[in-house]
């Protein structure tokens, strides 16, 4: 089954949060924790342009019990490779999946979010996090500032 | 008919191309590749925009074209139909945009098969794009432009 016809692309998938800036070196929360209660699925989408030399980038996916954040953990498994200025990955992107499953529910951790670490040199970076596989659709729009369809 | 739970993001939707975050510095314009609709029926173009420099302005809009090469290159519909202009001015930055569009709003009988993003950059904006391919023929649709997918 795949994306319909008759969907728009912003009827299925909510957006949970989106930046494009320059980051200097340093640990952020690209995204407001965000409830998956109405999804099953979601996806961080990360976008990095150039790097200064030495820099680095790490990405993971977190996982708290309230939007505020509380009890935040790692999701296991949904961190990225290490981007390194070294390695020729400015330009790179990358994407992080997640289902609903794979947070730790018996725990009642049931909100979204992301760590953004760079390192060693500053980086220019846009971040997209969308929330798609919903139970109830059309999802909210509020967070798109304008929707040209 | 929502994204179903078993396909993952990058099954199902293509990405398409993209223009790289920085800071633009204006004027200019940018384009994502030109990229052929044949496989889809639908796509959207996703701008997140920075803090915009003072009196920035940016148009963000859809063309298509014959080929791949950006032959003949035309506005789909009006202009204003897939059009998105922010404003330094009015507050705009740091806002987040997306442009949708469907294969049947394309020139087709004229074979307007390739589409491509693109943005007007007046003064200095940062942004990044992406165009993502859905509505697809054929699944799993390729992945070879990311560069990492975890899944």
């Amino acid at each position: 089954m795949t994306q319909a016809y008759t969907n728009r692309f912003t009827e299925v998938h909510e957006l949970f949060g989106a930046d494009a800036d320059a980051y200097a070196i340093g640990v952020y929360a690209p995204l407001v924790y965000r409830s998956m209660a109405n999804h099953q699925r979601g996806v961080l989408l990360m976008h990095v342009g150039d790097m200064e030399q030495g820099a680095t980038v790490d990405l993971a996916l977190m996982q708290a019990t309230d939007a505020a954040g509380a009890g935040a953990k790692a999701i296991a498994g949904k961190a990225i490779t290490q981007l390194t200025q070294a390695g020729g990955d400015a330009g790179s992107t990358v994407v992080i999946e997640v289902r609903t499953e794979e947070m730790d529910v018996d725990g009642g951790f049931a909100f979204l979010g992301a760590t953004l670490t760079v390192a060693g040199g500053a980086c220019d970076i846009g971040i997209f996090a969308l929330a798609g596989c919903s139970n109830y659709s059309p999802v909210s729009v509020t967070a798109w500032d304008e929707i040209v369809d | 008919m929502t994204q179903a739970y078993t396909h993952r993001f990058t099954e199902v939707h293509q990405l398409a191309g993209t223009l790289d975050p920085a800071t633009y510095n204006g004027p200019t314009i940018e384009y994502t590749p030109y990229v052929n609709l044949a496989h889809h029926q639908r796509g959207v173009f996703i701008v997140q925009v920075g803090t915009m420099g003072a009196a920035s302005t940016l148009l963000c809009s859809l063309v298509q074209s014959t080929n791949a090469n950006g032959t003949d290159a035309k506005s789909i519909g009006a202009v204003a139909d897939k059009l998105v202009i922010l404003q330094q001015t009015e507050g705009d930055g740091n806002d987040t945009i997306a442009i949708e569009f469907r294969t049947d709003e394309l020139d087709v009988n004229a074979g307007y098969c390739y589409i491509a993003g693109t943005v007007h950059v007046a003064g200095d904006v940062p942004l990044s794009a992406l165009l993502l391919l859905g509505g697809s023929n054929q699944l799993a649709v390729p992945t070879a432009m990311w560069t990492q997918i975890v899944d």
